[in-house]
């Protein structure tokens, strides 16, 4: 008898207790935001969208030497290039099909002239899915949005936080993101 | 609410009297006049039920966030209060699917059985003194009466789904509203025994005089709010529609109109429960300073409080355990309540 | 536990009763992911358990196949996605072991701390969706908030909050800095009240241990011949952990107890699991204080090329034994890789975990098991 009244007791505290415990939350402040009002701060090294760094003069670091693209695991970068008169590789696309790409990183670590690095851009949604394959001058022009150092191969970025129209900034838009097949059909 | 609030001014002053006279003197047959009356109250009742319910499933998730930590809805209108009223516009919207392999009559009419006597129960609630829209000698056994047809309804809506999930939550639905109507029986009906009277304005009238009778009934009162619970199929006792188990139980199949339905269905009776708790054991209408219809209003809000404060707590019973629970425990304590408040009122 | 039907009858006839079976999942609220379970039901009771698995396979062994080793490791974070970092780590100590790689000491460190922090991590996911599949839907939300701020801690050391791509064959991949540090001992300075609450509000609710009680119970030896590791193992009464049995890292230096129960049951589980969450918190603290100076990324090759030869590497995951078994010609990537995953081995003692017992004890014993569907079906 004993026990059978033992074990209502703690039946009934436990219950008690439950209800102490969401009480208490009921007074806490939420953790949670209103998102797109409210923006979380993102750590610098946070990996979004790779993107491709400029020098000051805004030139491209890239060198076309094809590491990224080789080293990628989803086979996401088509980098086409060309010889000038001096036998210097010159970059004609660098494009990323961000809508494959899982933002692993390894391509900003595995280049060696610090020419592509993660963004914290991550907001990527798109109606198109053209449009989700971005060419160099878009992923340049992210990385101008750069602030600060790069830190864990992650940069932090200003203003907006998507990524630029591909009709604002690029020279030929729809026809050459045609073109680029992400495939990995290269060996 | 508002058009609640004015209902003292519409049906208890001289504007009563005076209409009648208007009435008279224009050489119309009363009965036109009993009809228009009776119009009005039950569109009275009928915003006043709407109204609440939009505010009850508001209530329901702000409340569920905060307890939770969360916001609750933030984007429609101020602290999100339109959410409800968005989200009925999105299901009036939606197609209006009638499952392949559902019965199809049964299917349609399943949700208006549980609806029609959830509003019909409000007949016999007192809003107020002389602030009721019937003053049953009865009314207690009546509600009792209404409440016990949304069994059907369940398992209707189960049975004419045509899946195999919604069959489950009919069978679990079934068994466990018959289980529990009986102590939520036997909870009322001890108060009945102690206030002497089945019209439920004379239980108010009773508590006036003396005290609320939670505090004569305690245990009546814990029983009721139990059993209430479980009537209203909320957690700990959502069996039949356990969403982790079931699916959506008896409501799988349903969307659109047919599912608000039930949706609405679902909050009325919380309502309805809650107004009849703050009736029963709260005292009503019954307190000082405030006008008794505020009063009511607050002790039924406090009822709901305390379903949706448990709804966010704990965790769901099993089928058997639901069942042990019910005959085994509630029963027994329900049964000896009455015979206590019996003997106690005989001598 | 009956399984039988019994013959009914009413006024002395038969009634002639039928089971049925019902489908639950692939698309169903609490198995998971996309577990389909074929139920067959005598009323409310299960009388059968048919798994059907497949659904989120996403060819991640043979897709390793032509990988090289540093791009797999991204895809093991995507086996079982709620145990990134000990994925990982199978994964590189794998490799490391057969290229016969010294790590240095603090990145040994740093990868003790990120395991333990994984465990805790995981836990409190299962933790809460087990509350979820019991039908408290609160402790999903508390345990999500506390598992916020370490998914915040890997967002900080490795750029992601939950497919790391940390570990590197020979270290990991960024430094931990000191500030990093404070923040996660703040964290563990702060997780003994978390716990308590979790405790006040699940732990000592009496429909909890009704609801779990007895319920799913295997014994030992049933354990033992099914393969079953971790948790679900040590619940049976097994003491068996990696961290102690086969010590990999930094593990035998450090001081903590294993946590086991004796009966089996789905409350074992939940305290084991509990237990855990305050050993690791503890196996934190001390990886912490005893954090060396040093190297975060030792030297390794720069083109990594295994011996041929076979290779199998495990580590305790947050779940039970996660293993990595590579089998090389001596190319850049491997001739094959098999992942053993825990999950996918709980999986197989469902049916007689859950034969006997009640639809609703059903998900409370797949949430007690705590599969990834990731895992399971890679
Ligand atoms: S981004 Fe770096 S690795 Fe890639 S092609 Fe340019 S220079 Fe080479
Ligand atoms: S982040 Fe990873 S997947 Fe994306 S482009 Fe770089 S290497 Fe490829």
């Amino acid at each position: 008898m004993m026990a059978v009244w033992r074990q209502v007791a703690e039946g009934v505290t436990g219950v008690i207790k439950g209800h102490v415990v969401t009480l208490r939350n009921l007074f806490r402040r939420p953790v949670t935001y209103r998102y797109p009002q409210v923006r979380p701060e993102l750590p610098v090294g946070t990996r979004g969208i790779p993107v491709l760094l400029s020098d000051e003069e805004g030139k491209l670091l890239c060198t076309a030497c094809e590491v990224c693209a080789r080293e990628c695991p989803v086979q996401v970068i088509h980098i086409s290039a060309h010889r000038d008169e001096n036998k210097k590789k010159v970059l004609d696309e660098f494009d990323i099909d961000v809508s494959r790409c899982m933002f692993c990183g390894i391509c900003a670590e595995v280049c060696a002239f610090g020419a592509i690095a993660m963004s914290d851009v991550y907001e990527l949604a798109d109606f198109e899915q053209d449009r989700l394959i971005y060419n160099k001058d878009r992923l340049a022009e992210i990385g101008r949005r750069r602030r600060g150092p790069i830190i864990n191969y992650g940069i932090k970025t200003e203003g907006p936080r998507y990524g630029p129209e591909p009709a604002a900034t690029a020279a030929s838009p729809a026809p050459a993101a045609k073109t680029s097949p992400p495939e990995g059909a290269k060996p | 609410m508002a058009l609640a609030l004015a209902a003292p001014a519409l049906a208890g002053g001289n504007l009563y009297t005076r209409a009648q006279q208007l009435f008279l003197d224009l050489g119309l047959p009363p009965w036109i006049f009993a009809i228009l009356v009776a119009a009005v109250k039950v569109a009275l009742i009928l915003v006043f039920i709407l109204l609440n319910v939009l505010f009850l499933i508001w209530l329901e998730r702000k409340l569920g966030g905060h307890l939770q930590n969360r916001l609750g809805p933030v984007y429609t209108g101020p602290f999100g209060l339109l959410q409800t009223v968005a989200d009925a516009l999105k299901v009036l919207v939606k197609e209006d699917v009638i499952p392949a392999a559902a019965d199809r009559w049964a299917f349609i009419v399943a949700p208006f059985i549980a609806f029609v006597p959830a509003l019909m129960i409000w007949l016999v609630v007192p809003f107020g003194p002389g602030l009721q829209a019937r003053d049953l000698s009865i009314g207690v056994l009546y509600v009792a009466a209404l409440s016990g047809l949304i069994i059907p309804s369940l398992l209707t809506a189960g049975w004419s789904s045509g899946s195999k999930w919604s069959l489950l939550g009919a069978f679990r639905a079934g068994a466990q509203l018959i289980s529990y109507e009986v102590p939520l029986l036997l909870a009322q009906l001890a108060v009945v025994v102690w206030a002497g009277s089945l019209s439920l304005n004379d239980i108010v009238r009773a508590q006036q005089q003396g005290t609320w009778f939670i505090l004569l009934q305690p245990v009546g009162f814990i029983v009721y709010l139990i059993a209430a619970i479980a009537e209203l199929n909320r957690t700990p006792f959502d069996l039949p529609e356990a969403e982790s188990e079931l699916v959506a139980g008896f409501n799988t199949e349903y969307s659109g109109f047919r599912f608000a339905i039930f949706f609405l269905t679902e909050y009325a009776n919380l309502l309805t429960s809650s107004a009849i708790a703050a009736t029963l054991f709260l005292g009503g209408w019954s307190g000082p300073w405030l006008p008794p219809f505020v009063w009511f209003l607050l002790k039924t809000y406090v009822f709901v409080f305390i379903a949706m404060w448990v709804r966010f707590t704990l965790p769901r019973l099993r089928v058997d355990q639901l069942m042990n629970f019910a005959w085994k425990l509630l029963l027994p304590v329900a049964l000896l309540n009455v015979v206590v408040t019996g003997a106690i009122v005989a001598l | 536990m009956d399984t039988q039907i019994e013959p009914r009858t009413a006024g002395g006839e038969e009634i002639h009763t039928e089971e049925i079976m019902v489908n639950m999942g692939p698309q169903h609220p609490s198995t998971h992911g996309v577990l389909r379970a074929v139920l067959t039901l005598d009323g409310e009771r299960i009388t059968g358990v048919d798994c059907d698995i497949g659904y989120l396979h996403r060819c991640f062994e043979k897709v390793s196949e032509k990988l090289t080793y540093p791009q797999i490791i991204p895809y093991t974070d995507r086996a079982d996605y709620l145990g990134g970092m000990t994925n990982e780590l199978a994964f590189v100590l794998t490799v490391e072991q057969a290229l016969g790689i010294e790590v240095p000491r603090r990145a040994q460190f740093i990868r003790v701390i990120m395991s333990e922090l994984q465990r805790i991590h995981s836990h409190l996911i299962w933790f809460g969706t087990f509350g979820l599949d019991l039908g408290a839907t609160t402790p999903f939300l508390y345990s999500f908030r506390d598992r916020e701020v370490i998914s915040d801690f890997f967002e900080e050391v490795s750029g992601a909050r939950m497919m790391y791509n940390y570990m590197r064959v020979g270290g990991v991949r960024n430094d931990i800095t000191a500030a990093w540090v404070e923040k996660v001992r703040e964290f563990l300075r702060r997780f003994p009240a978390y716990l308590q609450e979790y405790d006040d509000l699940l732990t000592g609710n009496p429909i909890l241990k009704a609801r779990t009680r007895g319920i799913g119970r295997i014994d030992a030896a049933t354990a033992i011949a099914y393969g079953a590791s971790g948790p679900v193992l040590r619940a049976s009464g097994v003491a068996y952990d990696l961290r102690k049995n086969d010590p990999y890292l930094v593990y035998d230096e450090l001081s903590f107890e294993v946590a086991t129960a004796t009966e089996g049951d789905v409350l074992a589980r939940y305290r084991v699991r509990l237990k855990e969450m305050r050993e690791s918190a503890r196996l934190v603290q001390q990886a912490l204080e005893g954090l060396p100076e040093g190297d975060f990324l030792g030297k390794a090759p720069r083109i990594i090329k295994l011996p041929p030869g076979h290779y199998y590497g495990h580590v305790e995951g947050p779940r039970g034994e996660v293993g990595c078994y590579i089998v090389s010609d001596g190319d850049r990537r491997p001739y094959r890789l098999h992942w053993r995953a825990p999950s996918f081995v709980h999986l197989q003692l469902l049916p007689i975990m859950a034969k006997g017992h009640f639809m609703g004890d059903m998900v409370a014993i797949i949430g007690s098991i705590d599969i990834v569907m990731g895992e399971v079906d890679r």
